[in-house]
């Protein structure tokens, strides 16, 4: 095998959570001619499917867009009608629907780092070849992964596609015993967490740094989630009704989902763009185990992603307990909704990153029109961008199977929904 | 703590609603009634995930209950040891952790109870997305078919 060899890696199937995707790779002298991730899944057509209906439909409809980030959906979507409806929910509606995302970054990034992430950093190819040499990890990580799906059961009622939120508020109070069993459980928990922070810095990763726009939330007073101006390491700070003026999607030929770019460039979203944006407002616990990690922070080794996420599992139930200590039963768990006609706009943050809704109601309180823009379709052109200097990094001399298992750990490594099935992907090798 | 467990998974969509539909028939079942509440014990799981693993530990003897797309007709009942589920091809995803890869990674962690006995119950492709009363119909017929397996199971161990 030389430099001059002309290879066309195709991956046909990146068989997807929330798209079906391939991967498609031209070398030829020695240089990537082609890096395509295809998205080729038809549209789901959901912000169809809002038109019509009514406000307090869309938080369960939008549930449905993801199994393991439906919180997310569901948070940006009362933002963004509550402020069409003039409604402010008040303090203890607020903490909650902290807390229940706090569920969900758990939940998804406890499951992203063991089930995707370390078993490609360790070279198996499943968490169940790892599970046998690190048990005691795989353990930990399920069990924090369950912690995460408890904390949505409170509010959401079940973990997966949840059903306790309302536009205006919740339709359930948590009994303060419940509160009280799941905080001890919370804390208990929390020697564990930082384990997991301490364990993934010391996983041998890439050392690849590279340059890019990272895009987050950024709060005047706490870590970024539910509120915030749109904020980038190149200088944007905008209000997220702003979102379209700065950021373009676009149709690709090789993609059904959009591509999407910030003045014209692709960019970051996800937990490592939010601990490089907002690391200074962690909780001082959170600091001082960021200052004793290895790593410097900003990071722009995209790989330091899965240390990323386990210091916002450890962020995360510190809020946790937070939330709860402080928890009393509410007077009423939800405001009354008097609707009105009006354009609206929220963003979040999902585990994945910005997730950014605008809806459009009548008098009736009928969504007119919806646009939903997800992490994971912000990040494809970044995704795009990083296999071009990480595959050029990592050595295109390398034979077409480690190739190919470097360019899905890239994939892999910004957790997209897509990464799902990228843990089996199915590849084709033309030579010429 | 009870000798058996019946974990019945599912979803609250289509025909994935059969094992609950079907645990909460068991629950009626004269046969098993002595049992239940402190030989046995029916529980109802929704989309567990690699959460079942802590449910396998719940008990000596676990039995799962799941509608399965096995190219069997609609209702057929089957039932698998470990061993047999764990034999067949298994993909990954965190989004689509199932029963089997659950068992799988239970299996790794040496966390499989010896006991462990899976009851598949046939959905056929065109009847994937019947509806509730249509599962409840099915779980009223299967009921006592499921409840002598889980008898004979219950009559073993206690």
């Amino acid at each position: 095998m030389t430099e001059s060899r002309e290879v066309s890696i195709r991956v046909p199937v990146l068989a997807r959570v929330e798209g079906e995707g391939a991967l498609d790779l031209s070398i030829s002298d020695g240089e990537l001619t082609n890096v395509q991730l295809r998205i080729y899944e038809p549209p789901r057509l959901f912000e169809k499917f809002l038109q019509g209906r009514r406000f307090d439909e869309v938080p369960d409809m939008v549930a449905r867009i993801c199994g393991i980030c439906p919180v997310a959906y569901q948070m940006s979507a009362v933002h963004a009608m509550e402020s069409v409806f003039a409604c402010q929910p008040g303090p203890w509606v607020r903490e909650m629907r902290r807390l229940i995302y706090c569920g969900e970054w758990i939940e998804s990034h406890a499951l992203h780092i063991h089930l995707l992430a370390a078993p490609d950093f360790f070279g198996y190819r499943s968490v169940t070849e790892m599970a046998k040499d690190y048990p005691m990890e795989v353990r930990r990580g399920l069990k924090l992964q369950g912690l995460g799906n408890e904390l949505i059961r409170i509010l959401g009622a079940r973990s997966v596609h949840p059903v306790g939120a309302a536009v205006g508020g919740f339709y359930h109070a948590p009994s303060k015993s419940a509160v009280a069993e799941l905080l001890q459980k919370i804390k208990q928990a929390l020697p564990e967490a930082e384990a997991l922070v301490r364990w993934v810095a010391t996983l041998d990763v890439p050392q690849h740094e590279q340059q890019f726009h990272c895009v987050a939330l950024r709060h005047e007073h706490e870590y970024p989630i539910n509120e915030g101006r749109l904020v980038s390491s190149s200088g944007l700070d905008i209000d997220v009704s702003e979102f379209q003026h700065h950021f373009k999607e676009q149709q690709v030929p090789h993609s059904t989902a959009f591509h999407c770019h910030l003045n014209g460039e692709p960019y970051l979203v996800g937990p490592l763009a939010r601990v490089n944006l907002n690391r200074d407002k962690f909780p001082e616990v959170v600091k001082n185990l960021i200052d004793e990690l290895p790593v410097k922070w900003p990071s722009f080794n995209t790989f330091h992603s899965a240390l990323a996420r386990a210091i916002e599992v450890f962020y995360a139930l510190h809020e946790a307990v937070r939330i709860l200590s402080a928890y009393q039963m509410p007077d009423q768990t939800r405001q009354s909704i008097t609707p009105q006609a009006g354009v609206g706009y929220a963003c979040t943050e999902a585990p994945r990153g910005i997730l950014w809704h605008r809806y459009e109601m009548d008098q009736q309180g009928e969504v007119v029109n919806a646009i939903i823009v997800p992490p994971t379709s912000q990040n494809q052109a970044r995704i795009e961008a990083d296999l071009r200097q990480s595959l050029q990094d990592f050595g295109l001399h390398n034979d077409d199977d480690a190739l190919r298992q470097h360019a899905e750990m890239v994939v892999r490594n910004y957790d997209p929904c897509i990464s799902c099935s990228t843990h089996f992907l199915i590849l084709n090798v033309d030579r010429c | 703590m009870c000798l058996v467990k019946v974990l019945g998974v599912g979803s609250p969509h289509g025909a994935d609603q059969l094992a609950w539909k079907v645990v909460e028939q068991l629950r009626q079942q004269t046969t098993l009634r002595p049992y239940l509440g402190n030989v046995l014990d029916c529980v109802i799981l929704n989309r567990p995930g690699p959460s079942l693993i802590d449910y396998l530990q719940s008990a000596p003897t676990v039995v799962i209950i799941d509608a399965a797309l096995d190219g069997g007709p609609t209702g057929r009942v089957r039932q698998y040891s470990a061993t047999e589920l764990l034999e067949s091809q298994i993909q990954f995803s965190s989004h689509q952790f199932g029963v089997q890869q659950s068992l799988a990674l239970a299996q790794a962690l040496s966390d499989l109870p010896e006991g462990l006995r899976v009851i598949a119950i046939s959905v056929s492709d065109e009847d994937q997305a019947m509806t509730e009363p249509d599962c409840e119909q099915w779980a009223v017929r299967l009921a006592p078919l499921i409840a002598a397996r889980l008898d004979s199971i219950v009559s073993a161990v206690s």
